[in-house]
């Protein structure tokens, strides 16, 4: 009983951090249009930041996450200006988005790496150490924490997407951009603010993830087809699905890391992919939208 | 016309220029030119699959790794000439090549390119893994080389010609197929593939035989990688190997021949700025980037004016 509960609360919590970078590509495809293969870059960057401001400059944890999820933001804003405005204004085609998307997360790996060099970093720190007994079980403070931030801000976010003006603005240049201009919807704004949305969420799981991950330069690649394979088992395009999907990896991986030798773990993520492109492309929850031709 | 006779005469010229070239550089740059050919003949294959049949992959350095340890567990455990062991690679590749295009059917764009990634991790687990069969991290050593008589194609110069002679015969191939009957359908798959079954092209076939060309470019690439240096660890493929193949098809326009020159001059570029070695990714990425913007901006003004 006590191993179900350790290994629920450890897949989920690892799940989420998949999940929210993977709630950030459906945000950012279903509004800009594109899929941001660099995703797990700019995840990995969140947690080189917070890295730099806590463990080096020392600077309050508080502080130090709020300017880390500013310093992204400010970042997404940065490179959606200079780079993908600029391409959505040339029609470029989807070919060469992608290939700007996976240049910039080759640029940033590099960057990283000049900085804070290869050596894998830590701060485990940031959560308490001592395990709490819960339903019998061991459970790490830090998992209870991954719940608890990633929760509020998936309420936040549903809050955000259907009360507010901007939510509404999002889901309808999702829908149709012609016609969402046509209302009045600043869609390259909209655009914008997703991107720094989609960023900020990548941040928070950053941040989060510096509790149970080590830091290296090319962490970002995992991240990145985790989050993808996410985003396809819960359903593309669903943003409830990508965080759903994210789970469901995290357990399912924890699970599989238990019975197989660990150096396999990453191959059950790829084959649950395949098998879920080759047989349900649909993933889990289908999304309304109806594929255009 | 004679703008084309110029630059026929030009491209001659330059292959002129790259068969002498290797007896003035040293060995070792000859050995790091020899790199970049085999880099060539992968990027080839980039320039059918993604060039002319538009499919997206992200894991071609998959099949130059299965090619190596195709040749390489055949050479060692079995008393089989190396030549064979190269051919044996290209199929090999050009089989998995195939396998993944099964797939392709129905997915596109990012979802293809995401499997081909997947493929690529599951490759490189079970080199690491499988021990047995491939040595694990440690690697195959003690791979046959190449020979004809006297000859060993182990050292970089005669190997350098070995290449050189394959890789015109790629791009000749190449540029031949972008002419024939598979050519043009590839060109029509990738324009509009909902289309092109109405013009009695059969898309499944065009895009396995694009799939299945290209993994053997790669394949074979590897095989004579393995059989040149004798010694391959599963460290040597990684994920950016695939992003610089994909790079160079798309910076050389998908073209055949300046695709190859394109893909052995950025494989020289870092030997020769050795001070920048540790930073040419990142400038590479950012002239990728502003080569990407370039293009799109270029294609854009040329719509707006007709």
């Amino acid at each position: 009983m006590d191993i179900i509960v350790q290994v629920l609360f450890g897949g989920v919590s690892i799940g989420l951090i998949y999940g929210l970078p993977a709630l950030g590509i459906v945000l950012l495809f279903n509004t800009a249009g594109f899929f941001n293969l660099a995703q797990g870059e700019f995840l990995a960057l969140s947690t080189y930041v917070l890295y730099q401001v806590y463990v080096l400059w020392k600077i309050p944890l508080l502080l130090s996450v709020v300017i880390t999820v500013g310093v992204m933001i400010a970042a997404g804003l940065f490179v959606n200006l200079v780079l993908f405005t600029p391409l959505r204004k040339f029609n470029a085609k989807e070919l060469y988005i992608l290939i700007a998307t996976i240049a910039l997360s080759i640029f940033m790996k590099n960057f990283m790496r000049l900085i804070w060099k290869s050596k894998p970093l830590n701060i485990m720190t940031i959560f308490p150490q001592k395990p709490l007994k819960l339903l019998g079980a061991n459970v790490m403070p830090s998992v209870l924490w991954i719940l608890g931030i990633s929760l509020v801000l998936i309420f936040l976010l549903y809050i955000l997407s259907q009360k507010s003006k901007l939510g509404t603005g999002m889901r309808a240049a999702s829908e149709h951009k012609e016609a969402a201009s046509l209302m009045g919807i600043a869609v390259d704004k909209v655009i914008g603010l997703s991107f720094a949305i989609s960023l900020a969420i990548t941040a928070v799981a950053g941040i989060l993830s510096t509790s149970v991950l080590y830091m290296i330069p090319e962490m970002g690649d995992s991240i990145s087809t985790k989050a993808f394979a996410a985003t396809v088992i819960g359903g593309f395009g669903n943003p409830v699905g990508a965080i759903v999907g994210g789970i469901i990896l995290g357990v399912i991986e924890t699970i599989a890391s238990m019975i197989l030798p660990a150096s396999y773990k990453n191959a059950i993520t790829f084959l649950l992919l395949i098998a879920f492109l080759l047989f349900k492309p649909t993933g889990i929850f289908k999304t309304s939208s109806n594929k255009k031709v | 016309m004679i703008k084309n006779r110029w630059k026929n005469i030009i491209v001659y010229i330059m292959l002129l220029a790259m068969l002498i070239v290797p007896l003035i550089i040293n060995k070792y740059m000859v050995m790091v030119l020899d790199l970049g050919l085999l880099v060539a003949i992968v990027v080839l294959g980039m320039v059918v699959l993604v060039g002319f049949t538009g499919q997206l992959s992200l894991g071609q350095v998959a099949y130059y790794a299965i090619g190596s340890y195709a040749a390489g567990i055949l050479c060692t455990r079995f008393p089989i000439s190396p030549w064979i062991g190269i051919l044996f690679a290209g199929f090999v590749g050009m089989l998995f090549g195939i396998l993944v295009g099964i797939p392709a059917f129905n997915l596109n764009g990012p979802f293809l390119a995401i499997i081909t990634i997947g493929f690529f991790e599951i490759v490189k687990i079970l080199l690491i893994n499988l021990q047995d069969l491939t040595g694990g991290p440690f690697g195959l050593m003690g791979i046959p080389s190449l020979k004809i008589g006297p000859i060993d194609f182990s050292q970089p110069l005669p190997f350098f010609y070995l290449v050189m002679f394959i890789m015109i015969l790629v791009i000749v191939s190449v540029i031949r197929v972008r002419k024939s009957r598979i050519g043009r359908a590839m060109i029509s798959v990738m324009n509009d593939e909902v289309a092109s079954p109405m013009l009695g092209v059969n898309v499944r076939k065009v895009k396995l035989v694009s799939f299945g060309f290209s993994a053997f470019l790669a394949g074979l690439a590897g095989g004579l990688y393995a059989v040149f240096t004798g010694y391959i660890v599963p460290d040597a493929y990684t994920f950016s190997e695939s992003a610089l193949y994909l790079s160079m098809s798309v910076v050389s326009g998908f073209n055949a021949i300046l695709a190859s020159v394109v893909a052995v001059f950025l494989n020289m570029l870092p030997e020769a700025l050795r001070a920048l070695k540790e930073y040419y990714l990142l400038f590479f990425s950012i002239a990728l980037l502003i080569f990407v913007m370039l293009s799109a901006w270029k294609q854009y003004k040329s719509n707006n004016e007709n």
